[in-house]
Order: structure tokens, then sequence, then C-alpha cells
């Protein structure tokens, strides 16, 4: 591959008096970090677009009039560069530009949450100065105000760098965050009654040079010298993040995305990294479990246990042989774990009846399975470098977060084109390049259309232009359900799914005539309880009552949750899962990626998870764009984007799961 | 000596100028027709010869900036009149557009059609009501008489002009952070490169021009380039609007060839300084360049020549203040102004000029020490040059020209902690923005 693209042209430049070359257009602050040179930096991230906002990284460049920021300036061939390690210029204009944001901190480094970890304080022990001269007032804010359930927002300790709306506008593409104001009241902030609801906004906290924005489940929680760093894998869904566990007396206080830019670049999103009290949930199971005489579970010894097993295996294959016996071992455990279950159960137990799936899904789900056993798939970088990619029946955003962003990646930096089969173009439909809208489940019909070269126009092929600006699903009022093909979500025994549903227009009888007043469907969610905030409280979980903040709806990020009618002895519960039905698909999906029983961390819904969205599909035709549905620029406001209600549009049952 | 020059205030007697009717009676809309018979390169030649340099601040030649936009991008190219116009003391544009819009918007069509551009945009001030309406008129009366629009006077040419209210912020005069809020965004700068001639508005070639240029350009095709050489110094030619305001008995917009001595215009031109009241410091272009003092009283009025005073000519707002001012009480009035405009997007100006403001205010209050002098000077130089736009440089201006020029003050001052008697309250400064958004407000005492 490498040797038939062409040689990228390089430039050479001396840095510190060392020469070094490096492909042209690249940044000064970069090419210095490959030489062992750390520049000051608070604004510059290598995966985000160069702001030069903060002026710390000020270099002197030979020839040039004024210190320049590494950060934006790409090294020029024949530069003379000449960092604070050698150049008076650049080191004071380095110290400078720290005394200036120092200037409306608040300092209060021993009780923030960043104080050992903090780009701000160890740049200021480096090379800041001993002692302030700012003897006037500072500037003030309220503390830490919730953004989201997740994310703390601490104006007076935020530098303005930046980092975390650019993430937003560019990476993740949900700008709920944006800077308001000007001069020094310039603050990040969010959008009014718009909590800054993302997949993905624990990066941002992650991100953040100093203690401006924190996340709720660490706060106030430990010091970052008092933990142990374990490196990790998240279990949450089949993407396979890199993760960095901070432990602290045995108990987990947070995960952190772990570079690793062949999987998860810097990023995870929020389930894989907030989702980690189940670990030391007290429901856990801790120790095994015997049955007495009346059926009732007793503490045992491991020891008493295993022979009790031992003996109940025995039993069983003697009164009918390894035919008898099936192990059932979820999906959820690693590679490793699968293997040795496979091997006892073939091997000792003599029996075939292995699974790792609790509730098979579809028949041909079989075939595929037994199809990639033991293959490896692309990787995250073939994805992002091909040309066309075909999703098919798959919400990349809520099934595959971190390949989400890839294509997303993908599409801003190489103009990749994206394919979408299936019922919704869901969270592609912003960068996808055409949809092709199925019926749920016919999704692999498409796909041999495709392959025998049926052209648009043919019956089965309905080719349909996304543009970028599309709403991310059709307006449920204007799209109905095929009798036959209704879910068999909103059960009557299901009075909560069923209303929603219907309202949602997404029911077994859409009534066209009628949609919702208001354009958006109920919440389901509701006012927060008194229970509910208490139960908050026991999960260690922020709670939106009592948050003083009073112009927000009062209400709770959603308790942790099997997806509906998933956890067994729930009302409603089915033998199948809905389609889509978030996150544990992810997990189900091949044998050896481990994980927890638990449930998913608190979100708040948004989009799709444990709804069947409403199609976009009729028999007769296929959905079109609304008339007045156009194309946006890249950067917009949330405030006006077509179909804001990302967070309004997908109804979702209360987590039912948890509480039957 | 120099004589005062009427070109672009040509028809600021007359008393219809605004309108068509009064316009093309007094010669207005030639220019046009003649440059319509010349070719886009040529009218490009001609401005650049003719020695044309932006009446923004900057002082760029005109022509060299339209030569370098790219005409084979395939991409629209535009062009944007900064009517921005948020300089303290500066108002020669206002006047410009209230008095005789139809030269601005002949002016744009022939840069326009030079520029082989087809959709100019007018980037006028949010608080431009009057100037607004008037140029609304006069784009609605040159839009029925075929001027503008498709089709110009019937030689095939397009173009069409946009007028843009903008909402208000000086920082919008800013080049980049003019395009950003054209855009629809936040108004902040861009990084550069690109420069706006490459990628600018729309990532689309784009050059960005002041009123008071463009309204050269129509007088330029039609007297031609050498006529224009004949005002002005050789490196600074054409007439210019100089906008004096402060102590002098009439304040006012005066067009004088460039290099005219600031004293003769503000003699001439102002009737001196107001009665019993002697020079003592001014800004020769607005509140963003070096103030100087009445010994620079004779200096020429052109780029350059202010320019090895260690000022700029900016855009030729003098702001003339006599012995009753007190240096320290404009300059900050000055730094409150860049304090609240300041866009927030780059530490040195966000901080340093906040705090530069604090510790003003706190010399004025009687609190001053005597190292805070010291620490304004570092504030100065840690600003100028690492700001991210020349707002930041602004805004050091006056703070960095007043130590020089009149550190005593400061000393007596901070050492006396209130200013002497006859000082006046404010004398001679134009607004009184101590009651704005200071973020000490937002501070729950």
């Amino acid at each position: 591959m490498t040797d038939t693209k062409p040689t990228t042209p390089t430039v050479t430049a001396t840095i510190d008096g060392r020469e070094i070359t490096v492909p042209k257009g690249t940044l000064i602050i970069r090419a210095a970090e490959q030489m062992g040179i750390l520049i000051p930096r608070f604004c510059d991230h290598p995966l985000l677009a160069p702001v030069a906002a903060c002026r710390q990284c000020m270099v002197e460049i030979e020839g040039q009039r004024k210190p320049m920021t590494a950060c934006s300036t790409p090294l020029a061939d024949g530069n003379v560069v000449r960092t604070h390690l050698t150049s008076e210029v650049a080191k004071d204009a380095q110290e400078a530009q720290l005394e200036f944001l120092l200037l409306n901190h608040p300092l209060d480094c021993p009780q923030c949450d960043k104080g050992g970890e903090c780009p701000l304080q160890d740049q200021t022990l480096a090379h800041g100065a001993p002692d302030s001269r700012f003897l006037d007032d500072k500037r003030r804010y309220e503390k830490s105000i919730p953004i989201s359930p997740q994310i703390l927002l601490d104006r007076e300790k935020c530098v303005l760098c930046a980092r975390c709306t650019r993430f937003s506008q560019e990476i993740s593409g949900d700008p709920f965050i944006e800077l308001f104001e000007r001069g020094a009241l310039e603050q990040v902030a969010i959008y009014e009654d718009e909590p800054y609801e993302s997949y993905y906004s624990g990066n941002v906290a992650q991100i953040c040079p100093v203690g401006a924005l924190t996340a709720t489940s660490y706060r106030f929680h430990a010091r970052p010298f008092d933990l142990r760093s374990e490196r990790g894998v998240c279990n949450q869904c089949a993407n396979g993040c890199n993760l960095r566990v901070d432990v602290r007396h045995g108990e987990i206080q947070r995960q952190l995305a772990h570079d690793n830019s062949d999987v998860n670049e810097s990023w995870n999103c929020d389930k894989g990294r907030f989702g980690f009290e189940y670990v030391n949930h007290a429901d856990r199971l801790r120790e095994p479990a015997v049955r007495d005489d009346l059926g009732n579970l007793r503490p045992a010894a491991w020891i008493t246990a295993v022979r009790r097993a031992a003996a109940g295996f025995r039993a069983a294959m003697e009164a009918g042989g390894g035919a008898a016996i099936g192990v059932l071992t979820g999906g959820r455990i690693t590679d490793e774990d699968a293997y040795a279950v496979s091997r006892f159960a073939r091997e000792v137990l003599d029996t075939d009846n292995v699974d790792f799936r609790l509730a098979p899904r579809t028949e041909e789900e079989r075939d595929v399975l037994g199809a990639i056993a033991g293959t490896v798939g692309p990787t995250y970088d073939t994805v992002e470098h091909a040309p066309v990619v075909v999703v098919a029946g798959l919400d990349t955003e809520e099934e595959a977060p971190i390949l989400h962003l890839r294509l997303r990646k993908a599409v801003r930096q190489h103009q990749q084109r994206i394919v979408v089969v299936g019922p919704v173009a869901g969270s592609l439909a912003e960068i996808a390049w055409r949809w092709i809208p199925t019926a749920a489940g016919d999704e692999a019909a498409v796909l041999a259309a495709l392959a025998a070269d049926r052209q648009p126009g043919d019956a089965a092929l309905h080719v349909i232009d996304v543009p970028p600006a599309d709403a991310r699903r059709p307006d449920a009022s204007t799209a109905s359900w095929p009798s036959s093909r209704v879910p068999a979500r909103g059960s009557a025994d299901d009075p909560v799914a069923a209303s929603s549903i219907t309202a949602a227009g997404g029911g077994p009888a859409p009534d066209a005539a009628a949609p919702p007043e208001t354009g958006r469907p109920p919440s389901v969610r509701g006012r927060c309880s008194t229970s509910c905030a208490r139960r908050c409280a026991a999960a260690r979980r922020w709670c939106w009552r009592g948050s003083g903040w009073p112009s927000r709806r009062a209400r709770c990020a959603p308790r942790p949750a099997w997806p509906p009618g998933w956890a067994a002895g729930s009302p409603g519960a089915r033998a199948r899962p809905p389609r889509g039905a978030g996150w544990p698909r992810g997990g189900g999906r091949a044998p050896g990626r481990g994980g927890g029983p638990g449930p998913p961390p608190a979100r708040s819904p948004r989009r799709g998870a444990g709804c069947p969205p409403a199609p976009a599909w009729t028999p007769a035709g296929c959905w079109r764009p609304p008339p007045g549905a156009r194309s946006r620029p890249s950067t917009w406001s949330a405030s006006t984007r077509p179909g804001t209600s990302r967070t309004r549009s997908s109804p979702r049952r209360p987590s039912s799961g948890s509480t039957p | 000596m120099p004589e005062p020059v009427k070109v672009l205030t040509k028809r600021y007697e007359v008393e219809d100028a605004h309108t068509l009717d009064g316009y093309v009676r007094t010669g207005g809309y030639a220019a046009l027709r003649s440059a319509l018979g010349s070719s886009p390169e040529q009218l490009r030649q001609l401005v650049k010869d003719s020695g044309l340099r932006g009446r923004g601040g900057a002082g760029f030649p005109t022509g060299v900036k339209w030569g370098f936009v790219p005409q084979d991008t395939g991409k629209p190219i535009y062009l944007v009149i900064n009517a921005d116009e948020g300089e303290p003391g500066t108002f020669k544009d206002r006047e410009l557009m209230e008095r005789d819009p139809h030269q601005l918007l002949e002016g744009i069509v022939i840069a326009s059609y030079a520029l082989n551009c087809t959709r100019a945009f007018i980037f006028l001030r949010g608080e431009y009501l009057w100037p607004g309406i008037r140029i609304e008129q006069a784009l609605a009366e040159a839009y029925r008489e075929g001027y503008i629009g498709r089709d110009v006077l019937g030689s095939g040419v397009d173009v069409d002009i946009t007028l843009h209210y903008a909402a208000g912020a000086y920082i919008c005069g800013e080049e980049t952070a003019l395009l950003e809020a054209l855009e629809g965004r936040r108004g902040q700068p861009r990084l550069r490169p690109p420069f706006p001639a490459v990628a600018g508005l729309y990532a689309s070639p784009t050059v960005v021009n002041n009123v008071e240029s463009i309204a050269n350009v129509p007088h330029i095709v039609e007297h031609g380039a050498e006529w224009y050489r004949s005002m002005g110094t050789e490196k600074s030619p054409g007439p210019k609007l100089f906008c004096v305001s402060g102590e002098v008995v009439r304040p006012g917009n005066y067009e004088w060839p460039l290099g005219t001595p600031a004293r003769q215009i503000v003699e001439e031109s102002c009737g001196g300084m107001l009665e019993g009241r002697a020079l003592k410091f001014w800004a020769p272009g607005g509140s963003s360049t070096p103030l100087l003092t009445a010994e620079h009283y004779d200096v020429p009025m052109d780029f350059d020549s202010i320019a090895a005073e260690g000022s700029l000519l900016g855009t030729g707002a003098m702001m003339m203040f006599s012995e009753r001012t007190s240096v320290v009480d404009a300059v900050l009035n000055w730094t409150k102004f860049y304090e609240h405009e300041s866009c927030g997007k780059c530490t040195p100006c966000r901080e340093g000029v906040f705090w530069m403001a604090q510790i003003l205010e706190r010399i004025l209050e009687g609190h001053g020490r005597i190292e805070d002098l010291q620490t304004l000077d570092d504030a100065c130089d840690n600003i100028f040059g690492r700001s991210f736009c020349a707002l930041g440089d602004g805004a050091t201006s006056p703070i960095k020209s007043s130590l020089k020029y009149f550190r005593n003050e400061y000393e007596q001052l901070i050492e006396r902690g209130r200013l002497p008697q006859e000082y006046a309250a404010h004398a001679g400064v134009v607004t009184d923005n101590s009651g704005m958004h200071r973020p000490s407000q937002l501070v729950r005492r």
C-alpha cells in the first residue's frame, strides 16, 4: 500500500538548534513533540482543529517580528524555531500568558478535582511566577453548575481554551455547549433549557485542561495521586475502547479513555466511561450460593458449591448423558473464559450445548455468527479510509459509539460516503450520503439486491438522497408502520409504552390526522419523584432535583435499567428484545467481549434506544425530507437546527427493569 | 501648504445628494459608465496605479489587495464593505453614507466589476440606523434604475448588493471576525492563513474594503490615477476624511489631502482648540493609535509621517485634548471600552485588558501604587504582538503611549490619591461607560 502512495513532501527545519524533517504541514508543536520538546499548551489538542486562543505555546521563529503560536503555525522549510528552552522571547511570552490566565483563576487547587493532574497547575509550578501581581477583583461566578447529569461546569476555573466546545462541534457533532458573552465575561454555557445531552459528554471533562468541567461521578471522590491506574478494555459494547481504570482502596473511582489511535483515539462514550458502578453494587453476587432443601439460596463456601455443582452434573449425565446438559455463559465474559468454559463443557461434560446468548435474536444470526467466528474484522482504520461505507441495520451512535465517531471523522476529513440500509437513518442521517429504507429485518434482501447490481428504481431498492440537514428521523406524525411490522413493543400490558408510541406516531394505529400538538412526543420520563431522588442518591448519582437550578425542569437522570422487556420478570417482558434495544446488543454480538451484568450508566434518553423508531418507509414510496429542510453549515446553532428534538423525539419507557 | 479639497465631500452641501436625482445631477454614475467601458484588469491596474491606500486603519494599498484575489478558482468572488465603523472617535463613514450613499454604491459596483464579483455585502454597524436607511433608499433607487442588479446599465454585468446590519460589536470591524459574523457565527477573528483573499466569506476569495476606500474609486475612475496622485504625498496619495473631535471649536469631518499637518487641519477647519485651552495630547487615528503630544502638532497627517512619530494614522480620527483633561482619565475610558469590546477569544486581550482597566480604575480611585505603573507597562508588552488580532494591540496603545509621555501625571496621581481640581471630570471624553458590564457586577457580595 505504502509504495503506491505518492511520497509526502517534507520540510526540514531547526527547533532549538536540532534539525528535524517532518511531512509538510506539520505544526511546530507536533514537530517539537517528536523531538521530545514539550511546548506548554492549553487549547491545543492533536485531534481538534487548531484555534490558537490560549496563546500559551508561543515560540520564536527567526525572521518573524512577533512570537508565533506553535499550535497553529506549520513548520516551514528552513525555519529556525526557538522554544522557551532556548529563547528569552518565547519564555517571556509563555510566562506572561500564564500570569494572565491565573488572574481570574480562583487558585483553589487544594479543593479542586483536577488538582494533581492539572496542566495549569503543572505549568504554573514549572515556570510560573512565584507570586501574583493581581490585587483586584477576580471574575466570580456561581460555583459548579450542572450542564448535564454527568458534567459540572465551574466557569471560574475555565481558561476558555474552547477544547470542549470544539470537541462537541467537531468530534461528537452535538454542539450543545458553546461560548457565550465576550471579553472577560466569555464563558462556556449551554442553551436555555437544553442540557448538554451527548453520548460523549465525559470526554470534555477529560480534555479540559483545568478543573472547569468535571464529572459528577468522580467529584470529590479521590485525589489523582491516591489512585492506582490500570489499563483495561471497555466491556459495554463491541467497540473495545481502551480504558484507564482508576482504583482507590479496591474500588473503581472513575474510568477514562486511554489513548489508542487504532481503536478509540482519545475518546470513549459515556456508557463506557461512567458505567462502572455495577462493579461495586450491593446487589452483585460476591459469593456462591446453594439452594437448601426448601429451595432458598444460602451463601455457601466455594468447596460446597463446587461439590454441589459437580453432583448435579454427575446426576444429569448419569440420567441422560452429556446431551442433557446445556451451558449458557452470557455474552460478557472474556475470550479466555469463554474458551475455558467451552472446553470444560465439551470435554468434561461431554456436551455441545454451549451458547453465549441468553436469548437468540433471529435464526439467521446463527449463520452469521458461525460465519464470522474466528475471523478478524476490518479495523477502524480501514473503515475510516474506505471511500464508501455501507451500514446495514445499525444505528452506530446507539450501538457502536466509537465507530460512529470514526465515521464522522471520515466524513469530515476524507469526504467518505456512507450508505445507510435500514428502517431509519438514525444518528447517521447527519452524515449519510444515501439512505436505502427497508422494513426492519429486510436489510439482507436489500444488500442482496445491491450485490446483484439491481438499480435504484427497482421495487426492492428505494434509494434516498439524505441531505446532511435531514432530521435524524422522519417526522413521526407523517409516517406509519405497516401493521404487520408493528413490534411487540406497545402491547396492552405496557400502557406507558403503548401510549407513548401511539403519541409518537409509531404505534399500531397512528392517527396521521392528529399529530401531537407541539409536534413533539410527550415525555414518558415525567417528573422525578422523591423516591427517584432517593434512589439517585443511593446510586451516588447526581439528580436534577434540588440542584438549585430553578428554571430547569425538575427531573432525574434515568436510573440504571435494563432496556425495556429485557429483564426477566418485569411487566411486559418478552422473550425477544426489541430491535435496537440499546446497549446489550453490542455486548451480545460475539463471544469474548466480557462484561458485567449490570446496567448502563445514567444517561438521558435521547433517541432510538428502547423504541423502534418511526420508520421512514411506507409501502407506496419513500420518505422525503420535509419541505423547508435545507442544508446547514457544519457549525450551526442547536437552537435553530431542524428537528432539534434529539432529546425529545424518542420516547423511551421509563426504566422498568430495575424496579419490577 | 496643502489646500482643503472637495472630492469625497463634494456633494455634502447638496441638499438632495442622497437621492438618485441629486446624485446623477451632480455628475454621479458617470464613472460607472466609463468603468464599464474598460476591462476589469484595466480597472484593477488603475486603482493600483492611483496608490489608493485602505482607509480602514492599516493603510494597505487597495489595488494590491485586489490583485491578491485569485480569479481562476471557480468559486465566486465576494466584495465585503466594512462599514462597521466602531473605532472610538471615528465618524467619517457615517456621514459619507448619510449624505452621499450613491457614491459608495457606485464605488461598489465599479469595484465588483473590477473584481469579477457579482455579490457584494455592506456590513453596516448595528447602531447606524440613519446611514442604513439612506443606504436602503439608495439601493432601492439604484436597483430600480438599473445601476445595480442584473445587467447593469445594459452592459451584461451583474452586481447584487446586500446590506447587512451588524449586531454592534467592535471586534467585527476586524475583517475575519466580520466575515464570521456575516456568515452567521460568533464574531471572533479567524486563524490566518488562509487569508480572506484566498478563503474568506463562505471559503471563497473575498475582498474586504473600508467604506471610504471604496468611495474613492469612482473619483479615481473618473479623473484618473494621475489626478489622484496630485493630492497627498507620494506614498500616501489622495484625499482623506479627518474626523476631528475633542476640545476643538468646530468638531467634524474635514477633507484634506493626506500629508496635511495636524495643526493646519485643526486651526483652519475646526477653528483651533477651545478658547483658553492649549493642546496637551491627541490621538491621531482613533483610540487604537498611540497618543501624541503638543510637540507633534505639526506632523503631516499621512501614513508614513505619523508612523515615524511612533503612532498610526488609523482612521484619521483626531481626538484633541487640552490641559483640562487628565490623560489617566481618558486612558481609563478607552481601556474600559476595550475591556467591554474584547471578544474573549485569546488570553492576553481578554485577561490583560480586564486587568489593566482595574489597575487604572484603582489608580484613579486613589489606591494606586507606584509598582502598578511597571505592571501596566509589562501587561502592555505582554499583550502587544501576542494577542490573536489587532484589538489587543490597539488596547495597549493609549496606555503605553501615555506612560511614555505622561508618566509624571500617573505618579502625581498615585502620590496625591486624586486628580487636581483643574481637571474637568471626563472633559472631552466622549462616553462614560463606567456603568457597563464589569465582571464585578457579577460578584455576589
